[in-house]
């Protein structure tokens, strides 16, 4: 159980790395919220969403997309649906 | 000069004996093929004036003689595609409604799905023997010479009602820019089926010059083979056959074709770097490129040589061809759809199907989207009907697709639009790799490093095959 979930935030760490790949691995902050990032927009948010779909085979709702505030949020949201 | 078969007849007789046409099977010099095409001809007078007669070939002597009898005989040659699938055969014999179907033997089992169809099918042979041999008479000519569907990157196929005086400016023009000669032997390896092989067969014709006729589906060796064996003077292909060329078999290709003086291609993405390679590798050859619709052949023409730094360009207008890019509000832009205007636009289409959203004032509306340089150079953007609104962004699939086909392990790759809650449509990428470790994130990743944000496809899906149409075109419909 403790494996799976560090693979889940390693690779959820790593959809974050992949989308705003201006943020370096030391930057990287569960609790960082989204206005902080340089480029977490409506286009972001909704590449999250969809990466973390098919990296996780789960599906989300428009109310969890409206939710996640910070990588914490969505790592909840994975978690709660795995 | 009223259709191509006048220059014929004015070849036949300047010189008779001249090789005409060459194919796997033989060579036929002009008198031989002006012989076959009147005895052909005279079978097909028993249809009324101006009748649709179906030609079904694969590219052979066969084509060339049913393709110019049909003409001679007054009547609008109906070309069919020898790739077409079996659904768009039916589709379009329901809309042209032929009196016959010529076909050879090889292809008519293609046919048999239309025999509860009332239509006469005659294989080319059996037809040949039923003519009569001494009919000089020519017929008094359709207005219209030919009937080409462009069916497959839409849902509903078009027939293009091509006209005789649409052919002689085009090829006119062909032969002026190109500067095109008697002693030139074309090497073709493209369906006659398709605007780009016919028009090379049109030119042949028109100068008096001797065409080689490769099948569709090429060897590449046997191509470089006969460019060698017949000293070619002009290599017409389209870019995946000089990209596979320059690919695997760069030293044959280079060797055999190095003697050639033209090399023409045509404008469905040539890519800059093919462009480039080949005038590095073949310095005393033109390279030349064109746009052009089957509704409005070659309307613009492109010599790359000499002209560094506009390889992605499909070149300037040909001659007596206006071209206007119109934006949303139908004023001129600096980008938006391209307009035609010229003789070599055609009048209407078969039925006057889409005649209304395609045509206005003189124009022919081509749904490509486009800009011009400074220099009043053309370059393509892409197609209208595939612009992507993401959230009030207008993405063209063709810029994303070509950032995603360079990242090292992509065979082929497109971008649809799919409907989206939020942001109405978003990008959906449909992806060929030939690299097992290549994921989604590494494409996603590589998008959001070279593409706009709204622009990086949210949804990718990996596929074995992308659907296309009997030239190669993506059928993007069916990925919606």
């Amino acid at each position: 159980m403790l494996e799976k979930t560090s693979s889940v935030e390693d690779e959820l760490k790593k959809i974050f790395l992949t989308i705003f790949p201006d943020m370096t691995e030391s930057s990287f902050d569960w609790k960082k919220p989204q206005e902080h990032y340089a480029n977490w927009d409506s286009f972001a948010q909704l590449q999250l969403v969809t990466a973390v779909e098919s990296k996780f085979n789960i599906m989300t709702t428009p109310e969890d997309a409206l939710s996640i505030k910070t990588a914490e949020d969505l790592l909840k949201i994975v978690k709660s649906r795995i | 000069m009223n259709t191509i078969v006048d220059y014929l007849t004015v070849s036949k007789e300047k010189n008779p004996n001249k090789i005409a046409v060459i194919t796997k099977d033989g060579k036929y010099d002009y008198e031989t093929i002006y012989n076959s095409v009147v005895q052909f001809s005279s079978s097909l007078k028993r249809y009324r004036q101006n009748s649709v007669v179906s030609i079904f070939f694969d590219n052979s002597v066969e084509f060339v003689i049913s393709y110019l009898g049909v003409i001679r005989a007054g009547h609008i040659a109906h070309v069919i595609s020898p790739n077409i699938s079996e659904l768009n055969l039916n589709n379009q014999i329901e809309s042209a409604k032929p009196q016959t179907i010529i076909t050879s033997r090889d292809i008519m089992s293609k046919t048999k799905t239309l025999d509860s169809k009332n239509v006469e099918l005659n294989e080319f042979k059996e037809f040949m023997e039923k003519s009569t041999q001494n009919d000089q008479e020519n017929s008094i000519s359709s207005e219209y010479a030919a009937l080409i569907y462009t069916s497959g990157t839409t849902a509903i196929p078009k027939g293009s009602l091509i006209k005789h005086s649409n052919i002689l400016f085009t090829t006119e023009n062909i032969v002026k820019v190109l500067e095109c000669v008697s002693d030139d032997v074309h090497i073709v390896p493209l369906s006659l089926s398709h605007s780009f092989g016919l028009g090379c067969l049109h030119t042949s014709l028109y100068s008096g010059s001797t065409i080689i006729l490769h099948k569709n589906t090429i060897n590449p060796l046997d191509l470089l083979k006969s460019i060698n064996e017949y000293n070619a003077s002009t290599l017409a292909a389209v870019p995946p056959t000089l990209a596979k060329l320059l690919k695997n078999f760069r030293n044959d290709f280079v060797e055999n074709c190095k003697r050639l003086r033209l090399i023409i291609t045509n404008s469905t993405a040539v890519n800059e770097q093919t462009v480039k390679e080949i005038l590095r590798l073949f310095p005393l050859t033109k390279f030349a490129t064109y746009y052009g619709l089957t509704e409005a052949s070659r309307s613009t023409f492109m010599i790359f040589n000499g002209k560094s730094g506009k390889e992605n360009s499909v070149g300037i207008p040909a001659p007596g061809v206006e071209i206007k890019v119109v934006g949303d509000d139908g004023k001129e832009a600096k980008e938006g759809e391209i307009c035609i205007r010229g003789k070599n636009v055609i009048e209407r289409y078969w039925n006057n199907i889409r005649d209304k959203d395609k045509f206005e004032e003189g124009w022919l509306k081509t749904g490509d989207v486009g800009r011009f340089d400074e220099e009043g150079y053309l370059y393509l953007l892409g197609r209208k009907d595939n612009l992507i609104n993401v959230g009030g962004e207008k993405v063209m699939p063709d810029e994303i697709e070509k950032i995603v086909k360079s990242i090292s392990g992509i065979v082929d790759a497109v971008a649809v639009g799919v409907d989206d809650e939020l942001f109405g449509k978003i990008v959906k990428m449909f992806v060929i790799t030939d690299d097992p470790k290549l994921d989604s994130l590494t494409i996603m990743n590589y998008c959001i490093k070279n593409l706009e944000r709204y622009k990086v496809p949210t949804k990718i899906e990996f596929v074995k095959n992308l659907p296309k149409t009997e030239y190669g075109k993506v059928q993007r419909f069916l990925l919606r």
